[in-house]
């Protein structure tokens, strides 16, 4: 049970024309380059396309993947619409963090989850002390403190759905 | 920032995923968050990503009747540069001529790659064969990539083609119709001159409108089933 790395990190660059349609091409850089080489290379070939295209190139996306490559198997009973809902803060503002199929044990007769579980103590080290600087909200602003902690459902939607149908 | 997406599957088959925001995409950190979430969770976690999005300043765009390039380069084995693989790649509003001319750029020499992690190094100038779209169907001397890509990398390129077939639908409909046609061909595997001459022909016989002659078309439609191996 290992998470395997993509042997490339993938380019998505994101063209409009003039009517408004929009349309994508990839390219993909190989692995084991530094990341500020890799978004060089991706802004060097922005350039270039830029200049054999009369549409606008307007961004690009860089996305690196890992694949499980013998998954654990889900437990009996799992469900991901059963959420471990955690909120951290970043300085003031707050920042949400689900966890999906919380793990029954985890969560606590009054319905939060148990921050003091060796497995939540975990996760906690790993976003506030551990790599200090590298978790953060939206903004890029470092998380700082846990708020709440707390079992939450959500709906099913659609595209989330397995693809067999159920008689 | 980056966006880092781990995602769950559920005993059901339900999926479904969880986020944070990295300021840099730290391997160490990731695989933490994700053992973390592993020991919290009882769905199990089959695959992470990390992505960002850069926003490029770029001219107006100008025009929508330069059609889609698309260059299909060699991937070779880095060790001993033996050919495996084939990437193709399409660029919206540009003609092949100046698409040939992508590569060979000063800072574009090295660390490409396919989609499966093939080295696509050391490309030049006019280097990269152009293939259909624009109306500039290969020549002789590009029918060896074609070949390659049907026999061994037509699924790789096919997977692909979902995106082109999607970017098609922006075409005004008679590239449109080109487009969707290549990627029918290369599914197929047949040869791709001998199927698109009497698809054109066809085509040009039903835009000519009332006066079209069936006899013609449903022999044409026969010798196109032949050369499918339909029975």
């Amino acid at each position: 049970m290992a998470l395997v790395p993509d042997p490339v990190y993938t380019v998505t660059y994101t063209f409009q024309d003039e009517t408004g349609s929009k349309a994508t091409t990839q390219a993909y850089i190989r692995q084991g380059i530094v990341i500020d080489d890799v978004i060089a290379r991706a802004n060097a070939l922005a350039g270039a396309l830029r200049n054999i295209s009369n549409a606008q190139l307007t961004g690009y996306t860089i996305s690196r993947g890992w694949t499980e490559d013998t998954p654990a198997g889900a437990g009996g009973g799992s469900r991901v619409e059963r959420k471990g809902r955690t909120i951290w803060l970043a300085d003031t503002y707050k920042t949400r963090i689900d966890i999906p199929s919380i793990a029954t044990g985890q969560v606590l007769p009054d319905g939060a989850l148990n921050r003091n579980s060796a497995q939540f103590l975990v996760l906690r080290a790993v976003l506030l002390t551990d790599f200090v600087g590298d978790f953060t909200d939206s903004r890029g602003v470092s998380l700082d403190a846990l708020a709440a902690a707390y079992e939450s459902y959500v709906r099913t939607t659609p595209k989330r759905q397995p693809t067999r149908k159920l008689a | 920032m980056w966006r880092l997406r781990v995602w769950f599957r559920d005993i059901s088959g339900t999926v479904s995923y969880t986020g944070a925001w990295l300021r840099s995409p730290n391997e160490t950190a990731i695989f933490a968050f994700v053992e973390a979430l592993r020991a919290l969770s009882d769905a199990e976690i089959t695959h992470v990503d990390v992505l960002r999005r850069f926003p490029y300043d770029s001219q107006v765009p100008s025009g929508r009747d330069r059609g889609i390039a698309t260059l299909v380069h060699r991937a070779v084995d880095p060790v001993d540069g033996t050919e495996l693989d084939a990437y193709p790649m399409w660029v919206p509003e540009a003609d092949s001529g100046l698409a040939r001319d992508l590569w060979g750029h000063s800072v574009l020499v090295r660390d490409y790659a396919s989609r499966a992690g093939y080295n696509i190094d050391n490309p030049t100038p006019g280097d990269g064969e152009p293939v259909s779209l624009d109306n500039e169907y290969p020549d002789d001397t590009d029918d060896y990539y074609l070949v390659a890509i049907r026999r061994n990398f037509w699924h790789k390129l096919l997977r692909d083609a979902r995106a082109y077939n999607t970017l098609s639908l922006t075409l005004p409909s008679e590239q449109a119709r080109r487009v969707r046609l290549d990627i029918r061909d290369l599914f197929l595997g047949v040869p791709m001159r001998e199927v698109l001459e009497r698809l054109d022909r066809i085509i040009e016989l039903l835009e000519g409108g009332g006066g079209a002659n069936t006899d013609e078309i449903e022999q044409l439609l026969l010798q196109i089933i032949a050369a499918l191996g339909s029975t």
